[in-house]
């Protein structure tokens, strides 16, 4: 039927070979580098963001690929000169009584043109009201798109605001129940953004509301084009952008998760960025050429929290004899490496909050076995560490801790079984309290003591499923409150000097360590703006 | 013929049945509510179960399930992704392309290296240059393939730096897909310079096609030289020679389609090792293709797609292997005797 010749096979073979052959030739002189790649950058990040919108999340990696490329704040925060900054709000007046903040908007700021929608119109205060409702209301057609709010919802800002009205079309209003400090510098957090009404009810109209997450419209640097889960993210520059258009034309997120993947990419230059090289890695990237670090603020906090609803736990001197049992030396050799400070309390030394006076537990192990053996807590007690399996900025390797926890208890007469999470399962077990202890930790969101404290310790944060030692203690959350209410900074500055030293007495949380984060990019990369308080943003940076 | 054929795609429809009702299980065997598993919608409203239960006839005994489940899977309706909520056959149909492209060429490079070196190793047996391509065929052969793809990875890439190590195509050129097929949509693409994606598409190519041809190619060279020894010693061939063939016309005409004959049966095993092993080099260079897809939705325990790409892809393998048998039967007129004689 067929017959089979060598002679067909032969040439089949050289065809072939031959067609290899005149491509492969040219690919011997690619020192000559198409000038296309100049224009665009990889940044090889670690992993799916779940959304394209940071008001309805809390994840890094979310907020790294939405907030600083796609959206705009009213107001930004520029964390060298420690000011605020104007952006789509030119300027803003506090009343007098604190309770009415003006802003005026920024005129002709155009929002994205994309495949899926086309705006007719520029930015105005339709778009502040509807942006803010969205997350504050829940009559908002698209509140219900998304599950929760969780930054508004712990600093409880949607019970904060009053109202908010447009005033004229570039003048906004919005009127407080109370003074808040903070709420300014909250405005310029990345869950601020700032969305399109009109494309909002352009989705209303042709019933696709879920879509405003996933096919985001914005005023940002970039624009949103391409998104394949598990390969990559693509991003265009926004040629009407209001502050100058990015001298970048293409941004690209390649999702790579391994941390070990990644370094190799930067090596090879298939990565111009890449985010949070872990510890371990860090000798390798300080010696090559071509490679630089570029490292920010350590404003996080590692710790170990209890579940203090389970008993013994629930007692403050098993907790203090536990603060007791660790040794912090190791962990930082071994964990950190020696890229992290020691926590003395939950807030970092950088911030004003932080209360000098207060000292971590010293390793005693003799004198924490005769406490817990004094707080009647009984030889042989076995109790759970829960360790998420990812690494975090705060964090770069949970379970290596676990182990080293595991060890040091092991020496006072407590036998510790480790569990390991995926993040997502994790979370929501968490949130369900049905832990023993945890080892996790918290990433600011503004240069302000109160958000170390109030999102993770207060009695609010304990029913939104958030306080992770379950821990409600109404003496502490009054503190707070009193230093919320309160403009005169000095008197702030001692009743979170009173809240820390309350938590260093209660110990409802362990705090570990402030860790400091890296981003490593190629020589030729500039002005990657990689700061504490903000998601990654490439708005300025250049590629020579 | 016509009965031989009835009888192959018996074996091919049983098998069918048999995956089916494996994948169909899977629904009820993994954690969670089947029809959270068959749909792939996570929050589901009280109403909206309660429908989808009717739809997917969930409600009804597991017979008239599997009935309705293998209607589904005609049609194409393998639910939705956990991951992304969307179909998981545009997923599939998505990255299959990909992983077609990488094991295409890497059985065209099996081929082209495979069978010649196969052929002089048989025909100067036992002599230096055999010696040479068999062990190192043999130690190839041994090395597991991640290895291999790790080691080209660590000499290529990251020492020399000469090619690139993850993905089909630098992600700062974008070309749309039409086909899937990357040389074919650049081609189709209105880019600029072509040449230039060109080039890195193929420089992409090298190390995972190489990776990927290592085991076949060697398995190749093993199967065709002991095929040619066999030949060679054939009475026919020594005939050939008292008649004064020269060596290249005995070759041509006598040894080579010989030894062809009896190793294209295996080249259906050859399949097989090349789909699997597609699958780890894909995760091992990030080619964005099924084993990529498969292991990502094994991570992220992405039920529906673990179940819809267990069925897909064993029905492909199976009908591949059948349809490789009858396509050897038609080329070699001894396998049609022997199944004229037994009808």
């Amino acid at each position: 039927m067929i017959k089979l010749d060598i002679r067909h096979y032969l040439l089949a073979s050289f065809s072939l070979i031959y067609l290899i052959g005149c491509d492969i030739n040219p690919a011997d002189k690619t020192s000559e580098q198409d000038p296309r790649l100049q224009d665009g950058l990889v940044y090889c990040s670690e992993g799916n963001p779940e959304s394209f919108n940071p008001q309805t999340t809390t994840s890094a990696i979310t907020l790294d690929a939405s907030a600083r490329q796609i959206y705009d704040r009213l107001i930004n925060y520029n964390s060298t000169t420690q000011e605020l900054e104007p952006a789509l709000a030119t300027r803003w007046k506090t009343s007098d009584d604190g309770l009415t903040l003006d802003l005026y908007l920024r005129k002709n700021v155009s929002f994205h043109h994309t495949d899926y929608f086309n705006p007719t119109r520029y930015f105005n205060a339709d778009d502040v009201v509807f942006s803010f409702n969205r997350w504050r209301l829940k009559s908002h057609p698209f509140h219900q798109v998304a599950a929760d709010y969780p930054f508004v919802q712990t600093h409880q800002l949607n019970l904060l605001i009053e109202d908010i009205k447009a005033v004229s079309a570039h003048h906004v209003q919005i009127k407080l129940v109370q003074p808040s400090s903070s709420f300014i510098t909250q405005l310029t957090t990345d869950y601020m953004v700032i969305l399109s009404a009109e494309y909002g009810h352009y989705l209303s109209l042709t019933n696709k509301k879920s879509q405003i997450d996933s096919l985001p419209v914005g005023t940002g640097p970039f624009l949103f084009a391409q998104f394949i889960p598990d390969e990559f993210v693509r991003f265009k520059a926004h040629p009407d952008y209001w502050n100058g258009k990015s001298k970048l034309d293409q941004l690209i997120f390649d999702i790579t998760p391994k941390s070990s993947t990644r370094l190799a990419k930067l090596v090879t230059g298939e990565c111009d960025v890449i985010a949070y090289p872990i510890a371990s890695e860090m000798e390798i990237l300080q010696d090559k050429d071509g490679i630089t670090l570029q490292s920010k603020n350590a404003e996080n906090i590692a710790f170990w929290a209890f579940n203090t609803l389970k008993p013994p736990f629930d007692r403050p001197e098993v907790r203090r004899a536990l603060a007791r049992a660790i040794d912090f030396k190791t962990i930082f050799k071994t964990v950190y490496y020696g890229m992290a400070y020691p926590a003395k309390s939950v807030i970092p030394p950088s911030s004003w909050g932080f209360n000098p006076n207060i000292s971590q537990y010293e390793y005693n192990p003799d004198l924490a076995k005769r406490e817990l053996e004094a707080a009647g807590v009984k030889k042989g007690l076995e109790m759970d560490i829960w360790a998420p399996q990812i690494e975090r900025a705060y964090n770069p390797n949970s379970l290596k801790m676990a182990e080293l926890l595991k060890a040091n208890l092991a020496a006072v007469g407590i036998k510790a079984n480790i569990v390991d999470y995926e993040w997502t399962t994790l979370r929501k077990k968490l949130s369900a309290n049905e832990h023993d202890s945890v080892l996790i930790g918290w990433n600011a969101d503004i240069p302000d003591p109160d958000n170390f404290l109030r999102p993770i310790l207060t009695c609010t944060s304990a029913i939104l499923g958030n306080n992770r030692a379950a821990w409600c203690n109404p003496e502490f959350d009054t503190l707070l409150i009193k230093a919320q209410l309160n403009p005169n900074r000095e008197a702030r500055k001692e009743l979170y000097f009173e809240a820390q030293s309350m938590l260093n007495q209660q110990m409802p949380i362990i705090p570990i360590a402030h860790s400091m984060s890296f981003l490593a990019k190629q020589d030729n990369i500039f002005k990657v703006n990689f700061s504490a308080y903000s998601a990654i943003s490439f708005r300025e940076t250049e590629k020579l | 013929m016509f009965v031989y054929l009835l009888r192959r795609i018996n074996l091919l429809f049983t098998t069918l049945i048999v995956i089916s009702v494996m994948s169909f299980s899977l629904g009820h065997l993994f954690p969670g509510d089947p029809v959270i598993n068959f749909s792939g919608k996570p929050s589901l409203t009280y109403s909206e179960y309660q429908d989808l239960s009717q739809t997917l006839a969930l409600d009804k005994s597991y017979f008239e399930q599997y009935l309705a489940y293998l209607k589904r899977s005609f049609n194409g309706d393998f639910g939705v992704s956990f991951s992304s909520q969307k179909p998981i056959l545009d997923e599939f149909l998505r990255v299959l392309p990909a992983s077609i492209e990488l094991s295409l060429y890497a059985l065209l490079v099996t081929l082209v290296f495979g069978l010649p070196l196969g052929l002089l190793a048989g025909i100067k047996n036992n002599r230096l240059i055999d010696r040479i391509i068999f062990s190192v065929a043999t130690i190839l052969n041994s090395i597991p393939i991640f290895w291999v793809g790790l080691l080209f990875i660590l000499i290529f890439t990251l020492n020399m730096n000469w090619l690139p190590m993850s993905g089909r195509l630098t992600l700062l050129y974008e070309v749309p897909s039409i086909t899937g097929f990357l040389l074919v949509d650049i081609a189709l693409s209105d880019l600029a310079n072509k040449s230039y994606v060109y080039t890195d598409a193929l420089r992409h190519l090298i190390l995972p096609t190489a990776t990927l041809a290592v085991l076949p190619a060697t398995l190749v060279i093993g199967m065709m030289r002991s095929s040619v020894i066999h030949v060679m010693g054939m009475p026919y061939i020594k005939a050939a020679q008292t008649k004064g063939l020269t060596s290249w016309q005995l070759i041509t005409r006598h040894v080579f389609r010989n030894a062809l004959l009896p190793i294209i049966p295996q080249f259906g095993l050859l399949f097989n090792t090349l789909v699997t092993s597609t699958m780890i080099t894909e995760v091992i260079f990030s080619w964005p293709g099924i084993g990529n897809w498969i292991i990502e939705a094994i991570y992220q325990r992405d039920f529906p797609a673990i179940q819809a790409s267990l069925l897909i892809v064993a029905s492909m393998m199976i009908s591949i292997n059948v349809l490789l048998e009858i396509a050897h039967m038609m080329v070699n007129p001894l396998m049609r005797k022997e199944f004229n004689a037994t009808k």
